[in-house]
């Protein structure tokens, strides 16, 4: 049975709000992105307001991020919208305010998530208020968000755990990446059961990246998800379509996570893949490289004078091996393909 | 509760691959490292020759206040090559797990222990400081983990190291497992986790919520495939949490960054 998980992405609003990016690329950036897992796309209102081509992204699969303002909700409504996100502060705003927000969508029958609660301080009082909101009006699902990020996966998890005891409404979880934990901390939030996680493609914005939460969710919690073959070149199309780049050593999608140079780690994988690789580069479309340099062992010279097509006596092997590491120490760099012959040559002399 | 930072950006950060650092990079690393208050340094690997040889002397002749730390595979040669470099501190590793073992070593678990306790004796035999380190622990049996902890005790390693080889471990597994190995190792445990699956920094501070007492780092998280944990994740998540402190001082860290960064660009490539 296909995984329920659904991502609620940011990176369609990302693009939005920094980048100088027309419609055509934005359709064709929501396209590659929903190709990939269950997406909805979060957009802010007035961007959709004030730029009302925009609604032919298509409003299907997009949710609207709204105030609790009877007034916008009416114009997101008269607009076409029926999905909104509406976030509301409990700590300095009053209730009557979503209140009035969630009557007036009920009565355009708009579809309404609620971003409300802090999950990283919250007092019994908020709580309260949204126990005795979920029981009175209807909402799909209730937003956490980490929003002072203090929590760590475990904790994220126990708090989680403790909100769904109380409160009779699905959860969602939302949660920036500042301390390097988000992909940590969505993983505790989907085994605690939240089916509905924000996230973004290569973690952009700050997000949560959607290809480490697809994959850890996968191969670590045993999702039965689909990852799609071309995860990595997908991605860079999106990113590069916003003007971005992925780092070479971005876990899931960077081109040189499969680069291999030690020389214990290039016998192993000569040997047995997964001895050195968690995962093979083709599941998320990427290829492996053997990098010669000064780390290199005898297996990787061996590897790289077949790749080539030369032959040598194999007592050469170590004189060859000397002279890689001389040049890569020299040049502060690999050894290149065009390099190669050469030092073989000089070697074998 | 104090967490030791065990920095590896000089040994598993350059061994991203085509990654290279000068002598006078490494030495820049290391100063910077000490002033920053890591608990250990590994330096380097002896064993792959001349060059690295000469850079890791230089390190050893600052008489840094962390331990300076030689990376060695189990075997005499390499361990003989550290102490000739001037090393008295040697870490010894060897894998663990039965995919290792029998792919890799196309060995078995009974050489594993007997080739560990040799390669451990005699490191001990020439005066040295012992650190032990378990290849793939994570897909390991935990019983013949506790064991090679045992044998490593036994021969007067100082700690052991549960290597995460393939970044495969999830912040749960990393907490339940560490919790039990913690009460049970003959040994303390330092945590060294990859980050292929971005769980590097999260799987860390989870061994450490379990009772590990050691961190094993590089800067900025370079490393072997996706990388190491960061340094500067970890310790900024360990500053948060009541009871916990590394020693690091955090003013230190972004011209200790900035330097890493700089040693990681190419140079250009001179012609032969």
């Amino acid at each position: 049975m296909e995984s329920n998980l659904h991502f609620a992405d940011q990176t369609l609003g990302y693009a939005l709000y920094n980048q100088q990016i027309n419609l055509i690329e934005l359709q064709c950036i929501k396209q590659k992105i929903s190709a990939m897992a269950r997406m909805t796309f979060d957009l802010p209102f007035d961007s959709l307001y004030n730029k009302p081509c925009l609604l032919k992204l298509g409003l299907d699969d997009i949710r609207v991020c709204i105030p609790a303002n009877t007034i916008q909700i009416k114009n997101a409504h008269e607009l076409g919208i029926r999905q909104l996100k509406i976030y509301f502060d409990p700590s300095r705003q009053d209730k009557s305010l979503l209140i009035n927000a969630l009557n007036q969508a009920k009565k355009l029958r708009m579809s309404v998530t609620l971003a409300a609660l802090n999950i990283s301080g919250f007092s019994l009082h908020v709580v309260s208020l949204f126990q005795k909101l979920c029981q009175d009006y209807f909402f799909n699902r209730l937003i956490i968000e980490d929003n002072e990020n203090r929590l760590d996966p475990l904790t994220t998890y126990s708090a989680i755990n403790n909100l769904q005891q109380i409160l009779a409404v699905e959860l969602e979880y939302h949660c920036r990446n500042t301390r390097g934990l988000a992909t940590g901390n969505v993983f505790g939030a989907i085994k605690s059961g939240i089916r509905y996680v924000a996230g973004s493609i290569g973690g952009i914005g700050g997000y949560p990246a959607v290809e480490e939460v697809l994959m850890s969710a996968k191969y670590l919690l045993h999702e039965p998800l689909v990852v799609p073959r071309n995860l990595a070149f997908s991605c860079k199309e999106i990113l590069g379509r916003m003007g971005e780049s992925i780092p070479a050593t971005k876990p899931i999608i960077g081109s040189r996570i499969f680069a291999h140079e030690s020389g214990i780690h290039v016998d192993g994988i000569m040997k047995k893949s997964e001895l050195y690789e968690p995962f093979s580069p083709e599941t998320v479309g990427l290829s492996r490289m053997i990098v010669i340099g000064k780390h290199s062992g005898k297996a990787a010279i061996e590897e790289k004078l077949k790749e080539l097509n030369i032959s040598i006596n194999p007592s050469y092997v170590p004189q060859v091996l000397e002279k890689v590491r001389e040049l890569s120490v020299r040049q502060k760099g690999p050894v290149t393909d065009a390099q190669f012959p050469k030092l073989v040559r000089e070697a074998t002399l | 509760m104090k967490v030791n930072i065990v920095d590896t950006t000089l040994r598993d950060g350059e061994q991203s691959a085509g990654l290279i650092f000068t002598a006078a990079e490494k030495l820049s690393i290391a100063k910077n490292l000490d002033k920053a208050g890591v608990f250990a340094i590994e330096a380097g690997i002896p064993a792959m020759g001349k060059d690295e040889q000469f850079a890791l002397a230089s390190i050893l002749s600052q008489k840094l206040t962390p331990q300076v730390i030689a990376w060695n595979r189990a075997n005499i040669n390499d361990i003989q090559t550290s102490v000739d470099c001037g090393f008295s501190c040697i870490h010894i590793s060897i894998p663990v797990s039965d995919l290792h073992i029998q792919y890799k070593l196309k060995k078995s678990r009974e050489w594993v222990l007997k080739q560990f306790g040799d390669s451990l004796a005699y490191a001990r035999s020439l005066g040295c400081r012992v650190f032990a380190g378990a290849e793939d622990a994570s897909r390991a049996d935990a019983q013949f983990f506790l064991q090679v902890a045992e044998i490593a005790a036994g021969m007067g390693a100082e700690r052991i190291r549960f290597a995460d080889t393939i970044g495969c471990l999830e912040p749960f597994k990393t907490y339940e497992m560490m919790q039990r190995l913690v009460k049970s190792c003959a040994l303390p445990i330092e945590i060294h986790v990859h980050n292929d699956f971005g769980l590097a920094t999260a799987n860390t501070v989870a061994a450490v919520q379990a009772g590990v007492t050691l961190a094993s780092v590089t800067v900025g998280g370079i490393g072997e495939r996706a990388g190491n944990a960061s340094l500067q994740e970890v310790v900024g998540v360990l500053a948060d949490m009541p009871g916990i402190y590394t020693g690091i001082n955090p003013a230190r860290l972004p011209e200790l960054a900035n330097i890493v960064s700089n040693a990681c660009k190419p140079r250009m490539s001179q012609a032969l």
